[in-house]
């Protein structure tokens, strides 16, 4: 058997730190850069391709319209029903609207959109950015002059940036949908008052903040999806496994950002 | 002859290691306008290591490359992606971005740092893949044609906007005889029809001694040394004499040290 000293364990410890301290780093220092070729390199005459932008677009946004609707419309179902599962005990099913609009609007339409699209859109940028890197082609890039964050990174960004808060009203649009489904067919409430009492509920900074959310959780996405693609290495073994870590760590940071946000949110009455 | 007299690229004392590896051991050499200068070294010897070097994509951790006397790791981004606007590089597997295809990628570097109208950006791809004797296969895409044409489009690519350099990784490996040679010619042909100074990485020592003005001997980081084809092949180095003719005994060794086999064989 080998002795492991203390030593070994504190020396390792600060080793995962201290790489952990440089990984957090390195994806500020390129959220900087994207910054830097978004707003000042378009004055510079290096703005990034705009049909490239557009193709990102239609990748992120349009190509997920179906399973983001799906997937909010179950919620919206399922959010009804266990919630009028409650509510009937007091008598209140009434309120199931009310319920179902604010917490799909404040929370479960920004996070679900954002799950889906780290699991679609970022695993596709980290592989494709990966592959790329492990078959020399950012490389070539760099020789050519071409900087591959603008030529990149940036219409990732943008494209995510713009999508994602546009998949999260369509989200939330689909989840009182599917609320509004089970409240007219199962639980006897009149379509209108549905409406009416929705409306009545919901307040506008309940849609904005979620839409805000949706923008942060886009800006992770990006960055640790094009972080993981641009760093990888070790061959085709190494794209999978930069792409499994991606999903993983956008997963994590959506919701612990999930929880500063709406800490923030909760706490400044917003 | 001035150009003669001051190499427009030098590499002094280059150190470079990863991982604790040392790869690069105080590398020196100075390569002349026009001429085509061959790295050649075993597999893992840092060929491409240096190459990269040259081009900017490493930092060294020691020592210097200039290129036209401009100390490349010490110029500003913008300067330096001015002296990459010069030089072409053709990389081992090409390199070509897998999404666009081959017309797109040639006309990359054009529409990126040229004003050009798209028809003349047109005529300019044209004439380059004309010259790689790949006319009309602009629409395919990387992925759908051979390695031989890869490497040939990633060659068109690497001239599209006339540079004064180019440097070449490994340009004929993987390559059947008759392509390779296609290559070879292509190497040979912008030397002297446009004056352009080559550098190229290889270990073919068929196409050593079809292209190379100079050839320098690179072996476990160090440049053993620098001659044209005739010193070269006339060398009384045992290492380059080895090298240059395959031979398996010498001082270039495989074996390993047979001291511990048995401990190593039934170590677990």
């Amino acid at each position: 058997m080998e002795n492991k000293k203390p030593v070994d364990f504190i020396s390792s410890l600060g080793a995962k730190v201290n790489s952990l301290l440089r990984t957090i780093t390195d994806i500020f220092y390129l959220f900087m850069q994207v910054l830097h070729w978004l707003f000042i390199g378009p004055f510079k005459g290096k703005a990034a391709n705009r049909e490239t932008i557009f193709e990102q677009m239609v990748f992120v946004g349009v190509k997920s319209i179906i399973i983001v609707f799906f997937i909010a419309i179950f919620t919206g179902f399922v959010l009804a029903m266990q919630s009028a599962y409650q509510l009937q005990q007091l008598g209140a099913v009434i309120y199931v609207t009310g319920l179902v609009a604010v917490s799909i609007t404040r929370e479960l339409g920004p996070v679900l959109t954002a799950l889906v699209v780290a699991g679609r859109v970022g695993a596709a940028i980290t592989a494709q950015l990966g592959s790329m890197k492990v078959t020399e082609q950012i490389e070539s890039l760099e020789t050519m002059a071409i900087n591959p964050i603008r030529f990149l990174v940036v219409p990732r960004f943008l494209a995510l940036l713009i999508m994602m808060p546009a998949l999260t009203a369509i989200a939330d649009l689909s989840g009182i949908l599917g609320g509004f489904i089970i409240g007219v067919t199962n639980l006897n409430i009149n379509g209108h008052l549905y409406i009416e009492m929705t409306k009545e509920f919901l307040a506008l900074k309940d849609i904005m903040t979620g839409l805000f959310k949706s923008a942060v959780f886009g800006v992770i996405i990006c960055l640790i999806a094009c972080y993981k693609g641009l760093n990888t290495e070790g061959g085709a073994e190494g794209v999978g496994r930069a792409t499994t870590e991606s999903v993983v760590t956008s997963f994590v940071l959506i919701i612990l950002a999930d929880a500063i946000l709406t800490a923030i949110f909760y706490f400044g009455n917003m | 002859m001035e150009d003669k007299e001051k190499p427009v690229i030098e590499v002094k004392n280059l150190v470079k290691s990863f991982a604790g590896r040392r790869i690069l051991n105080g590398v020196d050499l100075q390569i002349y306008k026009g001429e085509v200068m061959v790295i050649m070294g075993g597999s893992g010897c840092g060929k491409s290591t240096l190459l990269r070097h040259i081009i900017g994509i490493l930092r060294p951790d020691e020592g210097q490359v200039l290129i036209e006397g401009q100390d490349i790791n010490a110029v500003p981004q913008r300067e330096l992606d001015k002296i990459r606007r010069r030089i072409g590089m053709l990389f081992q597997s090409g390199g070509l971005i897998d999404y666009m295809n081959i017309r797109n990628n040639i006309a990359l570097p054009l529409r990126e740092h040229t004003n050009l109208d798209e028809s003349v950006i047109d005529i300019i791809v044209n004439l380059k893949l004309s010259m790689v004797s790949m006319r009309g296969m602009g629409s395919l895409l990387p992925c759908e044609i051979s390695g031989g044409m890869n490497k040939r489009a990633a060659l068109a690519r690497a001239i599209a906007l006339d540079p004064v350099f180019v440097f070449y990784d490994e340009p004929t490996a993987g390559l059947d005889p008759v392509v390779a040679g296609v290559i070879d010619q292509l190497i040979l042909d912008f030397s002297k029809k446009l004056a352009v100074t080559s550098v190229v990485v290889t270990h073919d020592m068929q196409s050593v001694f079809r292209i190379a003005s100079r050839i320098a001997m690179l072996h476990k980081g160090e440049i053993v040394t620098v001659g044209t084809r005739e010193e070269i092949k006339n060398s009384k180095d045992e290492l380059v004499q080895q090298f240059i003719n395959g031979k398996p005994e010498g001082p270039i060794s495989f074996l390993q040290k047979g001291d511990n086999y048995l401990k190593e064989l039934t170590e677990k």
